[in-house]
This record gives C-alpha cells, sequence and structure tokens, in this order.
C-alpha cells in the first residue's frame, strides 16, 4: 500500500528542513507520494469594502497562480528531479485547520513541517500556526 | 501632479471664498444655501412626500409598505422562515473549503451593511421618535420586518443578474437587473427605469448621502463645541470626500468602511445601555403608539 505525506510549506528558506526530511522519509518508504501544500492565510470573517469584494475572484486566481509558480512548483520540481513522486496544492484559509483538511482529504499518512519562531503577541495569545496544528491534527505531525 | 495642483488650486480658491464671506453675513450665508437647495429641491419633495388627497399620509410610505407586504406574502414570510438558515449561512455551514479565499457570506452581509447603517437606522430613528412620538417605534418595527423581505428580494435579483467579466471581477445592482429582468421576460422600459435609478441614486447621494449627513454631524459637533456655522463643516467634508474620491486618497475610505461594522455593535451596546439605564420607561412606546396618532 503506497504512503502518502503531507509537507507545508510556507515559502521560506527553511522550508528545505522539512522538504529535506520528507524526502528522506519517502527514499526509505519507496512506494510514496509527497504533497507539497502552501496556505495562503485567508479569514472569511475579514471586513471587506466593496470595491474588494468585486476583485476578489480575481485576486484569489492571482494569489494562487503566484503562490503555485513562486513557491510550490520549483519545490515538486526539485523534488520530481530527485526522483520522488510529488505534487503541490494550494489553498486558502487558516493554516492548521487547511492542512488538517487536506491531510483528511488526500487520506495521507503524517504531515510535516517546519517550526517557526515568529514571537509576534498574536503568536503568544493564539498560538503559532504549527502548534494549533499539532494540536487539531488527526494524523502524525513531524515538526522539524 | 497635474491632479496634486488641480487640488490645491480648488481648495486654496474655497479658502478664498470663505475669506470673502465676512462674520456679520454668515448666518445669511448658511440661509442663503440652505434656500437655494429648498427651492431647488422643493417640487421633487413635495412630490415624493405629497399626501393622498384629504389625509396626511404620503402616498410613498404606502408604495414601500404595499410591496413590503407583497414580497412577504409572495415569499412566504421568507424573513421569518428562513431566520435560522441565515444564521447557518453567515457561520459557513454551507461554504465549501475549496471556496476559501472568495468572498465568505459573512464577508458579503458585513459589506452590504456598512452601505445600509446610518442614515435610515441611526440618525432616522432619531428624526421619527422626535416627529413622531414614542408610538413611530412601533410602526418603524413592525415597517422593519416587513421591509426585509425587500430587502431579501434586491439581494437575489442583485447577484442573479450580476455581471462577470471576463477578468474575474463581478458587478450587480438595481440597475443590472431592472433592464436584464425587464428584457427576460420581454418588457419594454427596463433600460428607461435603470437610467432613472441611476440619476436617484446620484440625487440621492447628493441629498442623503451628503447633505444630510453633514447637516447631522455638524448637529453633532455644535452639541459638544457650540454654535458655530455650517459651512465650515460643510467646506471641511467637502475637502475631505473631495481627497477620497478625486485625490485617490484610499486609506480614508478603506477605515472608515472597516470602522462601520464596529460601529454597529457601539450602536446597538449603547442603545442597551440606554433601555438598562430608563428600565422603567422602556414599555412607554408600545403602551402608547395609536394607529391613528402615529400615521397623522
Amino acid at each position: 500500500m503506497s504512503s502518502k505525506l503531507i509537507i507545508g510549506v510556507d515559502g521560506e528558506s527553511s522550508d528545505n528542513k522539512a522538504i529535506e526530511f520528507a524526502s528522506k522519509l519517502s527514499n526509505q518508504i519507496g512506494d510514496c507520494e509527497l504533497v507539497v501544500v502552501y496556505v495562503i492565510e485567508w479569514s472569511p470573517f475579514s471586513f471587506q469594502t466593496n470595491e474588494e469584494n468585486a476583485q476578489r475572484h480575481q485576486r484569489r486566481e492571482e494569489e494562487t497562480t503566484l503562490a503555485t509558480d513562486r513557491i510550490v512548483t520549483p519545490v515538486v520540481e526539485k523534488l520530481k528531479a530527485a526522483g520522488i513522486n510529488a505534487r503541490g496544492i494550494v489553498r486558502h484559509g487558516n493554516v492548521a485547520d487547511a492542512l488538517n483538511l487536506i491531510a483528511k482529504e488526500e487520506n495521507a499518512d503524517q504531515i510535516i513541517v517546519r517550526r517557526t519562531s515568529d514571537a509576534s503577541i498574536k503568536t503568544r495569545i493564539f498560538g503559532s500556526s504549527v502548534a494549533n496544528l499539532v494540536m487539531e491534527s488527526s494524523i502524525p505531525v513531524t515538526v522539524i | 501632479m497635474k491632479l496634486k495642483q488641480k487640488l490645491i488650486l480648488i481648495i486654496s480658491s474655497l479658502f478664498l471664498m470663505i475669506g470673502q464671506v465676512s462674520a456679520e453675513e454668515t448666518m445669511s450665508f448658511d440661509a442663503k444655501v440652505n434656500a437655494a437647495f429648498a427651492s431647488a429641491t422643493g417640487p421633487f419633495v413635495s412630490f415624493i412626500f405629497a399626501p393622498f388627497p384629504g389625509t396626511t399620509f404620503p402616498w410613498i410610505v404606502l408604495w414601500l409598505v404595499v410591496a413590503a407586504t407583497f414580497f412577504t406574502l409572495y415569499f412566504g414570510f421568507v424573513q421569518f422562515r428562513f431566520f435560522n438558515h441565515a444564521i447557518a449561512l453567515v457561520k459557513g455551514d454551507y461554504s465549501n473549503p475549496n471556496d476559501a479565499g472568495e468572498v465568505s457570506h459573512f464577508q458579503a452581509l458585513a459589506t452590504a451593511l456598512s452601505g445600509t447603517v446610518g442614515l435610515g437606522n441611526i440618525a432616522g430613528v432619531g428624526v421619527a421618535v422626535a416627529i413622531g412620538g414614542p408610538g413611530a417605534t412601533f410602526w418603524m418595527i413592525a415597517a422593519g420586518l416587513l421591509g426585509m423581505a425587500t430587502k431579501f428580494t434586491e439581494c437575489t435579483l442583485g447577484v442573479k443578474y450580476r455581471n462577470e467579466y471576463a477578468n474575474g471581477t463581478v458587478s450587480g445592482g438595481p440597475m443590472y437587473y431592472i433592464s436584464k429582468g425587464f428584457k427576460e421576460r420581454g418588457l419594454f422600459g427596463g433600460k428607461f427605469l435603470a437610467v432613472l435609478f441611476s440619476i436617484f441614486c446620484i440625487l440621492g447621494a447628493l441629498g442623503g448621502g451628503n447633505m444630510f449627513q453633514a447637516n447631522q454631524a455638524h448637529a453633532a459637533i455644535t452639541g459638544i463645541t457650540g454654535e458655530f456655522p455650517g459651512w465650515i463643516t460643510g467646506v471641511i467634508f467637502a475637502i475631505i470626500v473631495f481627497a477620497v474620491i478625486v485625490g485617490g486618497v484610499k486609506s480614508i475610505a478603506r477605515v472608515t468602511e472597516k470602522v462601520v461594522p464596529f460601529m454597529g455593535v457601539l450602536y446597538v451596546g449603547a442603545a442597551l445601555v440606554i433601555l438598562i439605564v430608563n428600565y422603567d420607561k422602556s414599555a412607554g412606546p408600545l403602551t402608547k403608539f395609536s394607529p391613528v396618532h402615529s400615521l397623522v
């Protein structure tokens, strides 16, 4: 039975650690697919102007294309070049919720993310995306 | 650069104009402006608020209430039957996770409310109670409950007949659904009514959107600072609005539009505080309303 691993990336250079770990794990497993996921932070409860609403659909497409071209595709190409079965997903939403949801949809075995060192007040009050993911996830999470 | 120069020129000429108005003439200047607009809008206002012959009941009120009652009956009391459904929609119970990033139900509602709350709900209620007495609140609640069906119809039509452009942006509103809907049913006059609606919108923006707002703001400011000529508030408002619309100062518009939802919360909170403080008089409006008194 083939395995499926989700890698959460955010376009930073430290993503490499998570990607390297996932590649290593994938090689060890053998029959394994890596799903590279980038989540565009977005809340359905933010306030928008009329103009923003009118352009939202277009902006969403642009954001998705930009994230796919600049962040996800380079990682997928790199993995494929190394002989690993990989593909990418870009989704809007809350990082922890979206990763968890994609893991469920994909019936994945594990989520791999890198540790963030963001120490803003918001993080201190509400917890980081990674901490939330660890608490909410229905499958094992590896934090590098 | 050209725009900036124009802006400076207009603002400086405005100040020059103001400088020419001497202190003794200020009252007459306000009065002159008032008289000029009153004579220009007078016939239109007296037509809109014309009473039925032999009564003091304006036909426009009957028109709005009849329309609201019709929508309420036609859609089988949609505003009450689907109230829970509306809450579930706004909560996101029906949202597809794959649509994340599109305008959410909550965002659509918040934006629609930001354009609605204010003139009618806040200033209008105060004016109505001042003119009609406490019983007016009963009729406003009754009309408001029926009016929910009008709003439902308006919003549904707005979405049904909206324009979706090739670049992914959308636009909608009565001017589109009137012309498209009439055409779809093979009726004539849709285009004419759509244009008429647009013209009324512009006039409404001048009267309700600018004059009434500036007037109310001036009344509120003088309540704190004491009397001063109204044109000062008017000119300051005009400069700010000019800067936002023509000068492209988007930041002001963005801030005000985003502040509106909090204004709504503040408004409801303040109303609750007033009700609690005056709890012994709270039942007054409901016991005091009389159909005859309130209608005349």
